[in-house]
């Protein structure tokens, strides 16, 4: 069952963030076909709305997932998704593993897009060579190491900050939760925003404070990846051009997740009244 | 006896929505399996909320419920179709959408029983639920519900938004089509149109159990539905 749900979620996704989407591959298509015409004009134009599109369809994608979620478990479509033979835990796993789907989606075509064009841009031009070497330039001249150590760096930055995204989707389920929950719906979508930005900010919080009391560091170095919690070896790393990643909010949140996960399911069950 | 000999057993079941005003209050009966239950009461008595409880729409109320011999979850899901007063399909669904959608997640769902249906009803299988009329959603969602050969069928006023014309119709399709030996609970103010159909009746009024008992003793007792129901009701207007 919860391969059908996840099925259906995807399809109800896609239907509600098609024409966003649509819209980028039209934009990118008219970008790259802009590059064949010699106007300067007609180039800016096409770059700066796939641009546009691109950080449009990252804010469509947060809203859908809050609104459908919120219509699909507790607004009058609940009245389908509860009464499904399934578990609620299903459902909130389904919703949550969606959500985050389309949410990397986005992130990651956002990304892409601003990285495509800036390239886009620079490679029509000597300048945007030169600006790269004098980024790199830059970097060696605080004595960090190698691109190998940059690559990693930022893969395992961009994997982490992509975790992140569905960790934060989690809280959204949970926020618009207990925004249907008495007395907390008494706030209506205020409520969302409100309990949203509570849990992040008690969560980042507890997060902090970890992390001066245990250090977990991830240690990037050109030989390879390692962890540590000793300080004197982080230090020593360091100074030897290695780049460090804080890993202890990543186990924390990660702890937390599952925990607000088992919350959401369980006021779910227990305390929500469809309309 | 026996929970399971039961199609449905509450026992003291309170909800409120808002503190120190009870919708249901206190309410205990047992409605013995098999029956076409006629479930009736004024606006606001608590029809509406019961269903939802039973259908697992509504999980914040104290009592205890058993349905077939499970506590309201997954088991009585699979086993209750429910019909409620409000349009609750996707918009983006089309009529085949919602069809195909049924006959993944239930596995008493008659897909072809549910195309002829839209025959019957002269539904565009391909047409989107949100550019349809609320008369014809009605019918999509009650198609839907009518194919499957659930054991307990909950419908809310299922002939509410429907003109007079079409009612015998729809009620015909109800009484043909839910599965033999099932129960089935309908919600309705209509008490003369549906009068014939019913062979045991519940009656709420302000939150509690004013009536249950099977038609037959009704019409032992010389009165039709109709009178009971004012009676009961008139009286319970009286009281409160």
């Amino acid at each position: 069952m919860i391969g059908k749900l996840i099925k259906h979620d995807l399809i109800a996704g896609a239907r509600r963030m098609g024409n966003i989407y649509l819209a980028a591959v039209i934009a990118c298509a008219a970008m790259l076909f802009s590059a064949f015409l010699k106007s300067g004009f007609l180039r800016f134009l096409t770059s700066s709305a796939v641009v546009v599109i691109a950080f449009i369809a990252v804010i469509v994608t947060f809203v859908s997932v809050v609104f459908g979620a919120n219509k699909s478990l507790f607004g009058r479509e609940g009245y389908l998704t509860q009464t499904l033979p399934v578990r609620t835990s299903s459902l909130i796993f389904s919703k949550w593993l969606t959500s985050s789907v389309w949410v990397i989606i986005s992130y990651s075509l956002a990304a892409v897009t601003f990285v495509g064009v800036a390239i886009y841009w620079t490679s029509e031009n000597q300048d945007g060579a030169e600006v790269y070497d004098m980024i790199y330039s830059l970097l060696q001249s605080f004595g960090i190491g190698a691109e190998s150590v940059y690559t990693t760096y930022l893969i395992i930055s961009a994997v982490i900050g992509l975790f992140n995204a569905c960790i934060f989707v989690m809280f959204v389920l949970f926020a618009i939760t207990l925004s249907n929950i008495r007395p907390f719906h008494k706030l209506g979508s205020f409520g969302v925003i409100l309990y949203l930005a509570l849990t992040v900010f008690i969560i980042q919080g507890i997060s902090y404070g970890l992390e001066s009391l245990c250090d977990i560091t991830l240690i990037i170095r050109e030989s390879g990846v390692s962890m540590s919690v000793d300080a004197a070896a982080i230090d020593e790393a360091s100074r030897t051009g290695a780049l460090l990643i804080g890993f202890t909010g990543v186990y924390f949140k990660a702890l937390v997740t599952v925990f607000i996960y088992i919350l959401t399911v369980q006021l779910t069950e227990l305390k929500i009244n469809l309309k | 006896m026996p929970d399971v000999e039961y199609a449905i057993k509450v026992r003291n079941l309170n909800k409120s929505y808002v503190k120190g005003r009870p919708v249901l209050s206190d309410v205990s009966f047992d409605i013995p399996a098999g029956k076409i239950v006629g479930l009736l009461g004024p606006n606001g008595c608590g029809k509406t909320t019961l269903l939802k409880i039973l259908s697992g729409c509504i999980h914040d109320y104290s009592g205890k419920i058993i349905i077939g011999g499970h506590q309201p979850g997954v088991i009585t899901k699979a086993n209750t179709a429910f019909l409620p007063d409000t349009t609750y399909l996707a918009d983006y669904f089309r009529t085949i959408d919602a069809i195909d959608y049924f006959n993944d997640f239930f596995y008493d769902f008659d897909r072809n029983k549910a195309l002829e249906f839209t025959k019957r009803f002269n539904l565009d299988l391909k047409q989107k639920i949100k550019t349809m009329s609320k008369g014809m959603q009605e019918k999509v969602q009650l198609l839907l519900i009518m194919s499957r050969a659930a054991k307990l069928y909950l419908l809310d006023e299922p002939l509410g938004g429907v003109d007079p014309a079409a009612r015998e119709n729809i009620l015909d399709m109800i009484m043909s089509n839910y599965a033999e030996k099932s129960t089935l609970i309908l919600s309705t103010h209509m008490v003369n149109d549906l009068e014939a159909s019913f062979n045991h009746i519940l009656i709420l009024g302000h939150g509690r159990v004013l009536v249950n008992t099977s038609v037959d003793n009704v019409r032992k007792s010389g009165k039709s539905l109709e009178e009971v129901f004012k009676e009961v009701i008139g009286n319970d207007w009286e009281v409160d």
